[in-house]
This record gives C-alpha cells, sequence and structure tokens, in this order.
C-alpha cells in the first residue's frame, strides 16, 4: 500500500514553510523601506499567497490522484510541462541556496562566534541527503513531530511581544498611502510565495473530510498571526527594528533584561534552526521532484546530490554572505520569483479550466 | 570489525566525522578562556582621546568567590582602546555580559553615538546595556566593587526595585537611545550615579599607571577611604547626539510626575492647618499613578492635556501634638481644603517642570510623539504654516492639568 | 533409522546408541504374560513418581491374556491424561521433550506419556517491571507456566495459541498466541513465516526470536516489543497484537511494536490518571535531560558561553579553571567511569556491593573533583542524565548509545550539531514500520483517537475503542455508558 501524507502533515508543512522566513530578517529589511505599516503590506502579500493557494487546492481536489506532473501533462503536454517544472525547478534551488545562506548567517550571528563554513554545510547536507533517500512521507513524519514545537516557539515570543509592545508606536496609520509604497513592497516577493512546496504532494496526500475548510483555516489563521507578529515587532522596538535582523529571539529578550537565570532567547533560536533546517528539506525535495521530472526519473540519489552539491557550491562562490543573496533577491531574481509564485499558477489553473471546458465541449457534441 | 562498521553505514560517517572533527576539538579549550568577561564599560574623555575601561571578571582559581577588576587604556577611538586592553589582558573581550556602560560628562559633550558605534557593529547584541552617566570619573566608579554582589549592577537593581520610598527612575538602554535618537523629538532621560568619597582627612591618591588594575580603595600615610555609589536623584538629557542639560534631584522630581511608568512616589504638604492639625507637616505616598494625555488643536494651537489619578495613602504627619486621632481621620476622608492644598503642590512640581523643558527645549513628556501619533495631519498643516515650530514645538503647546486624588490603602 | 516391525528390545537399544550410552536414559522392562513391554525415560526431566503411580503399576495390575497393544495399553492399561501414539520420526524429539516412551514388540510406533517435569524458577516479580499496586506476577522460564498465565487472563475461545520449534540442536518451543477476531491475519502470517524461516543452530532466548523477526536488525532501535508480566501481554494482545513466548526465556515478544510503548507503564493503568499523567511527562523530560544535558553542556562551554546567565557562567568558570582537560575529553572521561561504576556494581557479588558504592561515589564525587581532575558541575551533569536513563527501562542501551552520539555531535559541532543529529534520528525513526505499523505513532502520523492514552492519559470508561495506529478487526472495546441514563434506571428501578 502506498504511504501517504495526511492532511494535518501537508497544513503543518505548509505553516512551518510560510512562518520561517518571515520572521527572522524580513522586520529590520521592511522597516528601512517601508517602516511602521510594514505588516498591511506583508498581510496583502499573504492574502496573494492565499488566494493563489486556492487555486492549487482547486486544482488538486479536481486531480487527487495525479501528481503535479501529470495534471501539467494533461493540460499542457510533455513539452511545456517539463519547461514550467524546470521553473519551478529554478525556484526552489533559488530557495534552498538563500535559506542555506541565512542559515549559517543566522547561527554565525546569533549562536557561534564564529563557524566555520565547511563544518557548517557538510553535515547539513549530509543529514538532507540521508532524509531524500526516504521519500516525502518520511519527511513529513519528521515535520510533524518538530513543528508543533515550532509553533509553541512562535506563539510564546508573540505572548511575550503581546506584552511588551506599545501599540500606539504604530501610529499614524498609513502616513504614506498605500498604493504609493506599495511598488517598494515587490522587490520582497522573495519572502513570500512558500505556499508552493504543495506542488510536490500532488498525489500523495489522503483524502479527508473537510479537508479544504482545515487547510483553509489553517493557513489564515497564519497569515493573520504573522502579521500580528509583524505588528507586535515594530511596536516593540520602535524605530530600533533596523538592528534587529534577528525577530523571532530579539523580541524575547525585552522579558528577560538583567535577569538572572538568563535570556530565553536562546531557545527560540534553537527552534528557529529547526525550522530553517526544515524549510531547507522540504525546498530540496521540491527541488529535487522538478529536477527529476524534467530531466531524469531514475538515480533518484545522484540527483539529489547533483542539486545540494549545486547549492553548496553557490554559497562558497557566494562567499556564504547573506547580503550579496538580499541584494539579488531583491533586484532581478523579484520578477522571476513573482512570475514563478503568482502568475504561473494562476495561468495553469486557468488552462486547466478552458481544457476542462473545452473537453466538456467536445464530449457534449459527442453526444 | 571493518565489515561491520561498512555494514552500520552511520557508524562509518560517524568515524568520518570523528577523524575530521574530533582532533581539533580535543585542542579546544572554554571559550570564557579565550574570551574575558566583560560586566561594564567606562568611557571618559580626555583632550579628543577617549579613556576606556573595562571591568571584567577574574575567576578565582581555588574555587572561592571571583573578582571583578578594571582595566583601563587610552585611544583616538572607543574600539582602538578596547584592543589595547585586548593585548594587555592576552584575551578578546566578550561583551555577552555587559550590562551597563557609565560615560563621563566630558565623553557625552559632543556626538555621543561615536561611544556606542564600536559595541552596536559587535555580533553580540548590545540594545540591552544599560546607559548610566557620572558626574565624576567612569574609571574611579568601576573601581569601586570588587565583588559581583556588590556592583553597579546590583546597586541599581536595588534601587530600581519598587520600594515604599520611591523608585529609582528607570533605566536606559543603549536600544532606548536609539528609539530616541530616530524619532522625531530625539531626547532621552539617562540616570546619574555619583561617587561618594568618605574621606578620613586624608586625599586619595590612585595607584594606577595609565592603564594598569585599580584597586578598590587606595591608602596613604596610614589613612583609608571608602568609596561608594550615591544616588541623589539625578539625569541627564541627551538631545540630538550630545549632553543638552543635567537635572538636579529636585527637577528630575517634578519629571517624574510625566512618566507613566514610574508608579509610585510621595510629595509633602508643609504647614497645613485643619480643625486640630496646626502647622503640620503631611507626607502622602503614592501608590499608583494613572497618567492619559490628550493632544488637540484649538484655534490652531497644539494643545496638551494631562489627566493624572493618584492613588495616595498618607505616610506621615510630622508636627507637634499629633494625635492617632488626627491620623485616623486623614485616613478615612480627604477634606476639600487638603485636596486643595494636595493640588497645588503637585500642580506646582508639574508646572516648574514644564517651565524647565520649555525654557531648554527638551521633550521627554512625549507630547511631539503624541501629536505625531494621533493628530498627524493637523501637525502638518501646523508645520507647514509655522516651519520653525518643529524645533521648539514644546515651547508653543500649551498644557493643561487635570489632578485626581483618590485614597488608596 | 530403525527398520520395519522389530522387537521392542532392539528398539531399545538402537535408541540407547544414538545416545551413545548416556546414563540418564533409563530404560525399565515390564514382563506381561510372557510379553516384553520396554519403558524409555530421560531420569533429570522426567516426573517419576507419575510413572510410577500412573503407568507402571496399572501396567501390572492389568489384567489380561492377549497379548497388548499399544491401543489396548493407551485406551485401558494406564491412567494418564495426555497420552499420544508416535511414529517412527517423532521418537527421538519426544523423548528429548520429556515423554516416556514405551515399546512393544512387533510394532515401530511409540505410545508417549508427557510426564515432563523439572526444576523451574517460580513465579515471582519481575526487577525490572516493579510496580506500586497491580498484579505482580512475571514469567518465569517454562512457556507452559507463561501460557497459563495468559490463559487465566484471556478467558475466550478466540486465543489461538500456535506451536513452533526453532533451534537445530535446541529445539525451542514457541508459542504464538493471538486474538483471532482481532489481530490483522497479514502480522500473524508475516511472523509464523518469519519464524518458520529460521535456520539456527540453538535459540536459548526470545532476544534471537526478536533480533531475527525485526526489518533492520542491525539498527540501535527495537522493532519488537518485549513484556514480562502477563497482565501487561494480555493487555497488548487486547490492543491487537501477536504474543510470542519462547521456552526457556521469561520475557515474552509483542509485534507490532511502537516506540511509545515503552513510554507507558503498567503502573499508569493501576493508577490515577493524573498521576500516570504527571509521570509520563517526567518520563518524556527525563528522555530528553538524559540524551541532550551532557551534549549541550558541553557545546554551551565551548561554543555559547553567552547563552548562559552570568552568575551560573562564573560558578562554573570559578570551578573548570585549572582542569587538564578540556570539557570534551572531561565528560567522556565522566561518562566512561560511571558507566565502569554500573557495570561492576551488576557483577559485583552482593556482599561487595557496599563497599564499591562508596568506592565509586569518593572516587567520582570528592577525589576525582578534589584532585582537580573534573569539574563539580560535570559530574553533577553526567550523574543526572546518567541516573534519568533508567526511568525508561527498556530504552536504557538505547539512550545511553544516543548520549554518547550526541555528548559527541555536541562537543564536535556545538548546539547546531545537536539540533542535525535530533533531525537525523527522528527522521531515520520516521522511516521505521514495525509490521505495517507506523514507529512513531500516534504522534507521526498524528492519529487524535489515541491521544486518550498518550502523553495525557485518560481514565478508564475513555477507552471505548482500541487504539487507531494498528490494524485491528474490532475496534470497539466499551460500550459507553451515560450516567445519566444509568441513574435513571436505577431510580426505575426503586420505584
Amino acid at each position: 500500500m502506498k504511504k501517504l501524507v495526511t492532511v494535518r502533515q501537508l497544513i503543518l508543512i505548509l505553516i512551518v514553510c510560510m512562518l520561517t522566513l518571515k520572521v527572522l530578517y524580513l522586520p529590520s529589511l521592511i522597516a528601512k523601506d517601508i517602516g511602521r505599516d510594514a505588516y498591511v503590506f506583508v498581510f496583502s502579500f499573504l492574502m496573494f499567497d492565499f488566494i493563489v493557494l486556492l487555486l492549487l487546492l482547486y486544482l488538486f481536489n479536481k486531480n487527487p490522484e495525479l501528481s503535479f506532473y501529470e495534471i501539467l501533462k494533461n493540460i499542457f503536454g510533455t513539452v511545456l510541462s517539463k519547461i514550467i517544472m524546470f521553473i519551478f525547478f529554478v525556484f526552489f534551488f533559488g530557495k534552498c541556496w538563500a535559506v542555506f545562506q541565512s542559515n549559517y548567517n543566522y547561527l554565525n550571528e546569533n549562536l557561534y562566534t564564529s563557524l566555520n563554513w565547511l563544518v557548517f554545510s557538510v553535515p547539513i547536507l549530509f543529514v538532507v541527503l540521508y532524509m531524500s533517500k526516504f521519500g516525502v512521507n518520511s519527511a513529513a513524519r519528521l515535520a510533524e513531530i518538530f513543528v508543533p514545537i515550532i509553533i509553541a516557539g512562535f506563539l510564546f515570543s508573540l505572548f511575550v511581544g503581546i506584552t511588551k509592545a506599545d501599540f500606539s508606536q504604530l501610529l499614524p496609520f498609513m502616513e504614506k498611502s498605500f498604493f504609493n509604497q506599495f511598488p517598494k513592497f515587490f522587490k520582497y516577493s522573495f519572502w513570500f510565495g512558500d505556499y508552493i512546496i504543495f506542488i510536490v504532494f500532488f498525489g500523495n496526500i489522503k483524502q479527508e473530510k473537510k479537508q479544504n475548510l482545515k487547510i483553509t483555516l489553517s493557513i489564515l489563521t497564519t497569515i493573520f498571526l504573522t502579521t500580528f507578529f509583524i505588528a507586535v515587532v515594530f511596536a516593540t522596538f520602535k524605530n530600533n527594528t533596523v538592528c534587529h535582523s534577528n525577530a523571532i529571539s530579539d523580541i524575547v529578550q525585552v522579558l528577560s533584561t538583567g535577569s538572572d537565570i538568563g535570556n530565553f532567547d536562546w531557545i527560540l533560536i534553537l527552534i528557529w534552526d529547526i525550522a530553517l533546517f526544515l524549510f531547507f528539506m522540504f525546498n530540496s525535495l521540491g527541488a529535487f521532484y522538478c529536477f527529476r521530472q524534467t530531466f531524469f526519473k531514475k538515480w533518484q540519489l545522484l540527483s539529489i546530490s547533483i542539486i545540494l552539491f549545486g547549492v553548496f557550491l553557490l554559497n562558497v562562490f557566494n562567499n556564504f554572505d547573506i547580503h550579496n543573496g538580499i541584494i539579488f533577491m531583491q533586484g532581478f531574481a523579484s520578477y522571476f520569483i513573482i512570475f514563478a509564485q503568482y502568475i504561473l499558477p494562476v495561468l495553469i489553473v486557468i488552462f486547466s479550466f478552458i481544457k476542462k471546458r473545452r473537453k466538456n465541449a467536445k464530449v457534449y457534441l459527442e453526444k | 570489525m571493518l565489515r561491520y562498521i561498512w555494514k552500520n553505514k552511520i557508524l562509518l560517517i560517524l568515524l568520518i566525522l570523528g577523524l575530521w572533527l574530533v582532533p581539533h576539538v580535543i585542542g579546544l579549550s572554554e571559550q570564557s578562556q579565550t574570551e574575558s568577561i566583560v560586566t561594564a564599560i567606562g568611557i571618559d574623555k580626555d583632550n579628543e582621546e577617549f579613556e576606556v575601561s573595562l571591568q571584567y571578571i577574574v575567576p578565582s582559581a581555588s574555587g572561592g568567590t571571583e573578582e571583578l577588576k578594571v582595566n583601563t587604556q587610552k585611544g583616538k577611538t572607543v574600539g582602538e582602546a578596547i584592543e589595547k586592553i585586548k593585548l594587555q589582558l592576552g584575551k578578546l573581550s566578550g561583551f555577552a555580559h555587559c550590562r551597563f556602560l557609565v560615560f563621563s560628562d566630558a565623553a557625552c559633550e559632543e556626538n555621543f553615538t561615536q561611544l556606542l558605534d564600536f559595541l552596536l557593529r559587535r555580533k553580540t547584541n548590545t540594545n540591552n546595556i544599560v546607559l548610566v552617566n557620572t558626574p565624576d570619573s567612569s574609571k574611579d566608579l568601576l573601581s569601586i566593587s570588587t565583588k559581583l554582589d556588590s556592583d553597579l549592577y546590583s546597586f541599581l537593581d536595588n534601587n530600581s526595585s519598587e520600594n515604599e520610598f520611591g523608585d529609582f527612575h528607570n533605566l536606559k538602554t543603549i536600544g532606548d537611545y536609539y528609539n530616541a535618537y530616530f524619532s522625531p523629538v530625539k531626547c532621552l532621560l539617562v540616570n546619574r550615579v555619583n561617587l561618594k568619597q568618605t574621606k578620613n582627612g586624608l586625599k586619595n591618591s590612585n595607584t594606577d599607571n595609565g592603564g594598569s588594575e585599580n584597586k578598590q580603595s587606595s591608602s596613604q600615610e596610614g589613612g583609608k577611604e571608602k568609596k561608594e555609589f550615591e544616588n541623589k536623584g539625578e539625569q541627564i538629557i541627551l538631545k540630538d547626539n550630545k549632553k543638552l542639560i543635567s537635572l538636579s534631584s529636585e527637577e528630575s522630581d517634578n519629571l517624574l510626575w510625566f512618566n507613566p511608568e514610574i508608579k509610585r512616589d510621595q510629595f509633602i504638604i508643609e504647614n497645613y492647618s485643619e480643625n486640630n492639625l496646626k502647622n503640620v507637616s503631611i507626607l502622602f505616598n503614592v501608590l499608583n499613578k494613572k497618567l492619559n494625555k490628550k493632544a488637540y488643536f484649538k484655534n490652531g494651537k497644539p494643545c496638551f492635556d494631562i489627566d493624572i489619578r493618584l492613588y495616595i495613602r498618607t505616610g506621615e504627619i510630622a508636627g507637634e501634638n499629633v494625635i492617632q486621632q488626627d491620623y485616623e481621620v486623614l485616613q478615612r476622608k480627604l477634606s476639600d481644603k487638603l485636596k486643595k492644598a494636595m493640588t497645588e503642590v503637585v500642580l506646582n512640581s508639574l508646572k516648574n517642570a514644564e517651565k524647565h523643558f520649555k525654557e531648554n527645549n527638551y521633550d521627554v513628556v512625549e507630547c511631539f510623539n503624541t501629536f505625531y501619533k494621533y493628530k498627524n495631519k493637523e501637525l502638518n498643516n501646523f508645520l507647514q504654516n509655522f516651519p520653525q515650530a518643529k524645533e521648539n514645538f514644546i515651547r508653543e503647546v500649551e498644557f493643561n492639568y487635570n489632578i485626581k486624588f483618590i485614597q488608596g490603602h | 533409522m530403525i527398520s520395519i516391525k522389530q522387537k521392542a528390545q532392539q528398539i531399545v537399544k538402537k535408541i540407547q546408541e544414538e545416545f551413545q550410552g548416556n546414563s540418564d536414559i533409563i530404560v525399565r522392562q515390564i514382563k506381561k504374560n510372557k510379553q516384553e513391554i520396554f519403558l524409555v525415560f530421560i531420569d533429570e526431566i522426567v516426573n517419576q513418581e507419575e510413572i510410577n503411580l500412573n503407568i507402571i503399576t496399572p501396567l501390572h495390575n492389568y489384567k489380561s491374556k492377549k497379548t497388548l497393544t499399544l491401543e489396548d495399553i493407551k485406551n485401558r492399561a494406564v491412567s494418564l491424561c495426555n497420552i499420544q501414539i508416535l511414529q517412527e520420526k517423532e521418537i527421538k524429539e519426544k523423548l528429548l521433550k520429556g515423554f516416556a516412551l514405551l515399546f512393544v514388540d512387533n510394532d515401530n510406533r511409540a505410545l508417549g506419556f508427557n510426564v515432563l517435569s523439572f526444576q523451574g524458577r517460580s513465579i515471582e516479580e519481575p526487577p525490572s517491571s516493579t510496580v506500586i499496586s497491580g498484579p505482580r506476577e512475571g514469567f518465569n522460564e517454562s512457556i507452559k507456566t507463561n501460557v497459563a498465565l495468559i490463559r487465566r487472563r484471556i478467558v475466550t475461545e478466540k486465543l489461538k495459541i500456535e506451536d513452533l520449534t526453532v533451534g537445530v540442536r535446541t529445539q525451542t518451543a514457541i508459542k504464538l498466541l493471538y486474538i483471532t477476531d482481532l489481530v490483522d491475519k497479514k502480522v500473524v502470517e508475516e511472523v509464523r513465516s518469519k519464524i518458520k524461516n529460521i535456520n539456527i543452530d540453538g535459540v536459548l532466548d526470545s532476544y534471537y526470536i526478536g533480533t531475527l523477526l525485526e526489518n533492520k536488525p542491525n539498527s540501535i532501535f527495537r522493532q519488537v516489543g518485549t513484556c514480562e508480566k502477563p497482565d501487561i501481554a494480555s493487555a497488548k494482545m487486547l490492543e491487537g497484537r501477536v504474543l510470542i513466548l519462547v521456552d526457556g526465556s521469561p520475557i515474552a515478544l509483542t509485534v507490532p511494536f511502537i516506540l511509545y510503548e515503552d513510554f507507558q507503564s503498567a503502573n499508569d493503568y493501576y493508577s490515577e490518571p493524573h498521576r500516570a499523567t504527571t509521570l509520563r511527562v517526567l518520563r518524556i523530560i527525563s528522555l530528553v535531560l538524559s540524551v541532550y544535558l551532557p551534549g549541550l553542556y558541553m557545546s554551551l562551554q565551548l561554543y555559547h558561553y553567552k547563552v548562559l546567565p552570568l552568575k551560573f557562567l562564573v560558578t562554573i568558570v570559578n570551578t573548570t579553571q585549572n582542569l587538564p582537560l578540556n570539557p570534551f575529553l572531561e565528560i567522556f572521561f565522566i561518562i566512561i567511569l560511571f558507566d565502569i561504576l554500573f557495570e561492576a556494581s551488576i557483577r559485583m557479588p552482593k556482599y561487595l556491593g557496599i563497599a564499591v558504592s562508596i568506592v565509586g561515589a569518593l572516587i567520582l564525587g570528592d577525589t576525582a573533583v578534589k584532585a582537580g581532575l573534573v569539574s563539580p558541575p560535570g559530574v553533577m551533569i553526567v550523574a543526572m542524565s546518567a541516573i534519568t536513563i533508567y526511568i525508561i527501562p527498556n530504552q536504557s542501551s538505547q539512550i545511553s548509545t544516543l548520549r554518547f552520539i550526541f555528548a559527541f555531535l555536541g562537543g564536535v559541532l556545538g548546539s547546531h550539531g545537536i539540533i542535525l543529529g535530533s533531525m537525523f534520528v527522528i527522521g531515520y525513526l520516521a522511516n521505521f514500520d514495525s509490521f505495517n505499523t507506523p514507529y512513531l505513532a500516534p504522534y507521526a502520523p498524528y492519529v487524535l483517537k489515541d491521544q486518550k492514552d498518550g502523553v495525557f492519559k485518560d481514565n478508564v470508561l475513555s477507552m471505548t475503542t482500541r487504539p487507531e495506529s494498528f490494524s485491528v478487526l474490532d475496534k470497539v472495546r466499551q460500550k459507553n455508558i451515560n450516567e445519566n441514563s444509568l441513574n435513571k434506571k436505577l431510580n426505575k428501578n426503586k420505584k
């Protein structure tokens, strides 16, 4: 019997992918450009994500037994579907690369005085390679164990922030108009669109009652809590938000200033290390899945090794410097990311709808 | 055995990992042996040169108690001085446990952010380091304590805990400074700690040689001096990246009324007479304070209403022939006359504070911020009509006070 | 091989030759109406009194004029319950299993009497599964006694007992026990086929069978459950598991096995649910402490000293000032010392035990610290970790191994190494399936209905269904009686 991913596992994976990067660097980066109204823009982008996720969910519900590649093949044929899979491969590969860099930077700044990049990268790549041998199902079970801890850490940080936040710091609301500032926010598109990981699980999910409702409600709750968290970060740190490049753990520091039992922030740092690892693992599995569909379906271990080695080399080339990565992601790459995570899924869904109508029309004519 | 290892691939991987990494770890000593644990930084300025003192922990060798020592060096920048200290100590300086930064008046006369620049570029989060000003030398202040139990941190901690006799003003950190720096008003109140020397008729002499470790107390001609921390309740104002003015304890106390975070305080009514009480001084303890601020424009002029609700309790009545009965009467009900007297005293403090900050043009009462948050459009219109008003905004504002007293137990 | 239709004497001689003239092979000749009847048995493993009373005496007293056949003796002469007519090929096996064999002339078969009896351990409380309240009976080495203990608890005709034999030279008896209308037949089929395929010289303990049943025998995590008490074994069978009893071993095996089983103790089911919940939470905390504490301590000292609060850091720094070993070597040194002490205390004669504990305490607790070899925090950390291992006794060897691995990772890579190690271990376990049951059930995949017996234990009234994690034919365990309706019925009856 084929091992399937449960809806709960899928929800937890989507939550961890959507949550991980947004509560680290993003608040400090947005503070430079947009300031206290950042949570409005984050919310709007998250709602874009949610709408496209709903479209993908629709696509999934129409073809629950088929994988994403098979759905694409039915709509577009082999050649175009391979091109689309290649685009998604590049998308996932980019996310892997950036997260790998930011994980190194994150540990180097927050926990270690100095961390050798080789000592950091080899074990993490090895563990991901080992996990890829077992398949998506085992990775989903791994996430099912750890994501509740991550969510608990996030909620703890949020509650600590609420107790210390001064929400009047978010005023005046929208001092500069929304549409004036919105184009500036497009360069942060890399931090969104994590729901795309859903395509890796197509055809592999155990059908349950009310699954759509469960997924929708969970993702909406995550969106609201994330937006609230961004607002709380600004309300807590006020004008100093730019300095706090690790928002999730810095918020907890305000709780235990001068405490004899020390700062709790290192627990959050370790928890978020887990989240970054899971994010990296799922995106590399996504890259592997798309790579396999595009190039070769055999030699799975070789394919994933090539991908991981590519990530490693690219980071070495980039000197493991997150800031170069950020500049690249905010620049040229942001257009590609917007296309891959918003425009392309919408087009796929539209074409599937058109194809279905044509098919129905054909059947009707034949009758 | 080799076959067994080959079969258990995990064992093989651990073996390879071990062969690669263990030789490095075997030679690795604890981080605390390569980095000194700095608990405080003191910065003085002398003729364009910074004199930096680092207070660090020297662990005791035989498992007894540790000692605090101070090492001082001079340099053109703070970073340069710290590098020299590093060379002297033979260890890196670890600021992860640094709790406060003491700076003298000379150091903050101009370009205060230069003092903080080195710290802010460290990997460790230094935003929580408490800022403390001293009119004396920061080196001398740090040299007072030799034990962790009796250092400046425990002095500040004890003072700032809520006790019946009032708080030390709430402590400001580097993070608070930068918040204020990037806000429209750019003002910050910083606490001041003095050095108290109990002289025994003999002069003080230090045995420092421009960089060696200072002793807690020094003696000359057979006499001993004792140095202590002293809290006079004074503060200084940092504005526009430098020290603006220092506040005496009375001026600081007056400003406390505007601070919603400081709940406890006290005030005295002197020469009060009512019924059996004749020319007595009554001390009232403020148990709790609720402060509401309201900003609005009236006829194009900015107005700032402050509603203060004070929960008070009679602390002491000092005078001749005060009997228990009178004390009890006051506990039950406050008469109108008494309320009027109390209002006058509090209002006086408030007005004095208002006069002071208008004269010296500093806004630590969040007046501009309140207008900026809640009346943004009207504020922008006002500033457009009066462009210079932004810098002297506090002087344009009309303050109105409404004080209520509620008897607490 | 014995040839067809020989004289009984010749048959017996051949048996004696095959057993190389062993002195414990007793041959008793009985003459009955000029007929020679031979009784053969192994002295040490039979009940001689039973032979005398129920075989020899009745045979002597039986009056018959004709030559007795095996059927006659079986049906009329003797008064024993368990009598079988054995074929040629079964003779040797049954003789070795404690049967007394009776031979008559011109018949190559034998009449087998089950008179097996030898000294064994009585039913005692097992040392590693003690309870404060609840049954204290434990399995012993006799498979017959163990089956009897199960039969006493599961009184249903649906209880199926299958006999198997494993071991070329030991011919160890194995019994498969399961409840036919609960268990998944595929699991039974898989267990049966695996046991039948075992081709081993000898089986001396159930551990051999357990290892041979596992899919990944080289893994440090076991995939077959064990229990020493019949009440636990019965409870597991009632959840749809298969029980395997091995002759000569007091430890029974159960399949399928999930990791969380070892966090449940028999005491949990015989005490209040809130107490059980507290203890289960404590067990998980103990697991975390025992596995992670040494590694975390090392990593904090070597890589992340800034995480420690100032006063604690100063205490550690004061005590680790002049040690000759760095934290990595110090912790491993203390762990090895502790393990040596534990092993010595198991094998030491009891009268020397007190001396060992004093010496151990002095060496580790006092002298080593004063000599400046190790630091007090290090000793405390390792001691805490060592003690907490035994809160989950069934997993003690696994936890001990993991402790070493995580200490190594913590020292070499810091806390990131510990995180990666955890990912690796959990990922490895997530891939395990024990007889089609996920190893990390009911947490991965998460099964809501099984949480009533999870970390937060509910009372017996809520256990209305069997665990969803196992494939069981009949899910209903208890029909829920509504208290209100019960009270109404009782009131009606009163009226």
